[in-house]
């Protein structure tokens, strides 16, 4: 019975943390809990008060309630504890992924998370290295939009076939929208290689530019997400879009084939690991860079205070 | 028969804890207004240093801190100069183990197995300093002392006799007059724990012929922080000095010290005064309520509480299941429950205080078969019929839940 001591000091521990109130017997419940775990005798007393102030308040319920309870107190608290070790364990995943990935739920998963300050699991982020320092774009290589003679510049790292860049790409378009005379906006592809066929994929867009279609093209990749991760699916998927696209389907398949198509994909997932990108999406916004799905607030404060920047003539 | 009602208005704690039961008197007991008045009244009005300033207040501190020590006397019948204010019953005890003198021919002192650890220790660490020698009497099973020959245990050797007046799990009370005949018989003294006894009957100090006797205020309405040695006169200038220090001393130059008469002698430094005269005050309400009634309404709801508990089938009485061989302490077990879960379940279920544990006499708790402990209810001039149809009510509850 004494295992209800364990239970006992992690949450009294964790309550002892913010409210002095508990301390002591936190204190308790861990002399307790290191008494129980090296097989001796809790001399406290910890786990009969505690069984008597659950049972008295589950008697006040139901009187054969209480009686259950007490009678069962050793299975009940066993089952407890057991629970808390598999949240505690479920927990210390969750602070690892949200480490890892940006998000508690694991790799692309965009689900709720409650390390996410926004609350929408839209801060993570599809990893491919571990995290280090970012330098800045090598050059404006990519598929450029906006103004493109201005000096402001931002530059989207994105894989198609990621579900942060797909998250982010309403915010993009919002911003694109909004800063078209003002910025220079390149998105450099960067195909992660754990997703299936991304690379083909940042082909297909180079394939659908080619035919004066980019932006549909982008639109359907990121709307086929799904389908074009799937282990089944091959390059083949990309064709079908083309012929849905109305693109001309031999040409679209002489550019897939095109080692030119193929050197461009390379050597902008080239750069962009070598810049130290571990992550899609990755903005930089002068000398500022977001890993994640960053909020349309937070890039278009960013860009703002760029122009700002320019327009007083700093740097 | 007490009005229960009546005096239960005099106690702010029932109408600041409405649906409270309380019966865990044998730890403490709640103070009533006058108590709490008296003490209010010295912090308020002439908080001073009594025997030592010559101002008015230093005067008139000093007048009610001696009329206290005068009051006290009067309620366990002995002279005023008899009364050796201490913080509690343990400081008495150990004012006598330790300020005894012993001879080396009559070192010996007998206790029993039963006693509280403040009466227990004290002889103890005299024993382990190798001091004293420290008998210990067994009683029967069921906590009684009514088969002892004390005039055979008792011996040439023996010093003092070191006992409980009521004991503190039980509530039974060894035979004093016997002990205390025995005792004399053979030169030896007597120390009378009276923790248990004097809150609860009309001792009467000078006939008993008592040569020690150790009591705390807070179990007998009065304030904590305060408690009495009484001890006859001829024994007190006797016994050497415990703690020293101001007001315990006639001159102290760098050579020598002469130490002043007793009472004083033993009160070393400020005293606690607002507790001596909450004392006195405890004291004069006890009185005027009369131990007598208390005692009779004590054992009137002992006799319910024995009978309607013995109809409860996991119920384990300890000690004598007559009610005329104890006053108001109920101890016991359920079944195999923990005694802290069965406190913490009549708490929790209605409120209703006990005490779970040893008390404080893990020897005695060990030797009577419960090492874990029990659950003890303890009663006082301001329970009435209704608490204990409470607590019973509820002790059936956790009857039910733990069996």
């Amino acid at each position: 019975m004494a295992i209800i001591c364990i239970a006992a000091a992690l949450i009294l521990g964790i309550l002892g943390l913010f409210s002095a109130k508990y301390r002591p017997l936190a204190k308790e419940a861990f002399s307790c809990a290191f008494r129980t775990l090296t097989l001796r005798k809790c001399d406290s007393n910890l786990e009969q008060k505690i069984k008597a102030n659950i049972t008295g308040f589950t008697s006040k319920i139901s009187p054969k309630l209480g009686q259950i309870t007490f009678k069962h107190f050793s299975v009940i608290s066993t089952i407890f504890v057991l629970l808390i070790f598999a949240s505690s364990i479920g927990m210390i995943w969750g602070i690892w992924n949200f480490y890892q990935y940006g998000n508690c739920n694991g790799p692309e998963s965009t689900d709720f998370c409650i390390f996410d300050p926004t609350g929408t699991g839209e801060q993570g982020f599809s990893r491919i290295n571990a995290q280090q320092s970012l330098q800045q774009p090598l050059n404006l290589q990519g598929i450029s939009y906006g103004n493109e003679n201005s000096e402001i510049i931002v530059y989207e790292y994105g894989c198609y076939l990621c579900p942060y860049t797909k998250k982010a790409e309403p915010v993009v378009q919002q911003l694109r929208e909004e800063f078209k005379d003002q910025v220079h906006f390149v998105f450099k592809s960067f195909p992660l290689p754990k997703h299936n066929q991304s690379f083909d994929a940042a082909k297909a867009s180079y394939c659908g530019k080619d035919q004066n279609k980019y932006w549909e093209m982008r639109e359907l990749l990121f709307s086929m997400q799904d389908s074009c991760v799937s282990p089944d699916v091959n390059a083949e998927i990309f064709t079908q879009m083309a012929v849905q696209l109305d693109l001309n389907q031999t040409q679209f398949e002489i550019c897939m084939q095109n080692p030119d198509v193929n050197t461009s994909v390379q050597s902008l997932y080239d750069e962009a690991v070598q810049i130290g990108v571990y992550g899609t999406p990755t903005f930089f916004i002068g000398e500022k860079s977001f890993v994640g799905s960053v909020t349309y607030d937070q890039l278009k404060q960013a860009i703002e205070a760029e122009i700002a920047k320019k327009q007083n003539g700093g740097n | 028969m007490l009005n229960v009602e009546k005096i239960r208005a005099d106690f702010p704690m029932f109408s600041n804890n409405p649906k409270m039961i309380y019966l865990d008197n044998a730890c403490t007991t709640f103070k009533p207004k006058p108590v709490l008045q008296s003490m209010n009244d010295y912090y308020e009005k002439f908080s001073a240093c009594a025997g030592r300033s010559q101002h008015f207040l230093g005067k008139y501190a000093e007048q009610l801190f001696e009329q206290a020590r005068k009051d006290i006397s009067d309620f366990v019948h002995c002279k005023p100069e008899e009364v050796v204010f201490t913080k509690n019953c343990t400081e008495a005890i150990n004012l006598v183990a330790n300020a005894y003198p012993f001879s080396s021919s009559k070192n010996q002192v007998l206790t029993t197995v039963l006693e509280h650890h403040s009466m227990f220790l004290p002889f103890y660490q005299q024993a382990q300093a190798k001091k004293i020698e420290l008998k210990i009497m067994n009683p029967s099973q069921e906590g009684l002392f009514t088969q002892t020959n004390w005039s055979e245990e008792i011996s040439e050797q023996t010093g003092l006799v070191a006992i409980h007046g009521m004991n503190n799990t039980l509530s039974t009370q060894p035979d004093s007059e016997k002990i205390v005949k025995a005792a004399h018989a053979k030169n030896a003294k007597v120390l009378v724990d009276g923790a248990q006894l004097i809150p609860h009957t009309d001792f009467n100090f000078k006939k008993s012929d008592v040569d020690f006797l150790a009591f705390s205020g807070h179990k007998m309405v009065g304030p904590t922080g305060i408690g009495c040695l009484i001890a006859k006169k001829e024994l007190l200038e006797k016994l050497n000095p415990f703690l020293v220090g101001g007001e315990t001393i006639e001159s102290v130059s760098l050579n020598q010290v002469i130490y002043t008469k007793a009472p004083h002698k033993f009160e070393a430094g400020i005293q606690n005064y607002s507790g001596a005269i909450g004392l006195a005050a405890a004291c004069k309400y006890l009185k005027k309520i009369g131990l007598k009634n208390i005692e009779v309404q004590e054992q009137n709801l002992m006799k319910i509480l024995l009978s309607e508990t013995s109809k409860i089938s996991n119920f384990k009485l300890i000690g004598p299941s007559n009610a005329a061989q104890r006053n108001g302490i109920l101890t016991f077990n359920l079944g195999n429950a923990h005694p802290h879960e069965v406190a913490i379940m009549l708490d929790s279920l209605n409120k209703v205080c006990v005490r779970s544990g040893v008390f404080c006499a893990q020897p005695g708790m060990t030797f009577l078969g419960y090492p874990d402990g029990a659950v003890r209810a303890s009663l006082y001039l301001y329970n009435s019929e209704q608490d204990i149809q409470v607590f019973l009510d509820t002790l059936k509850k956790v009857s039910k839940i733990v069996s």
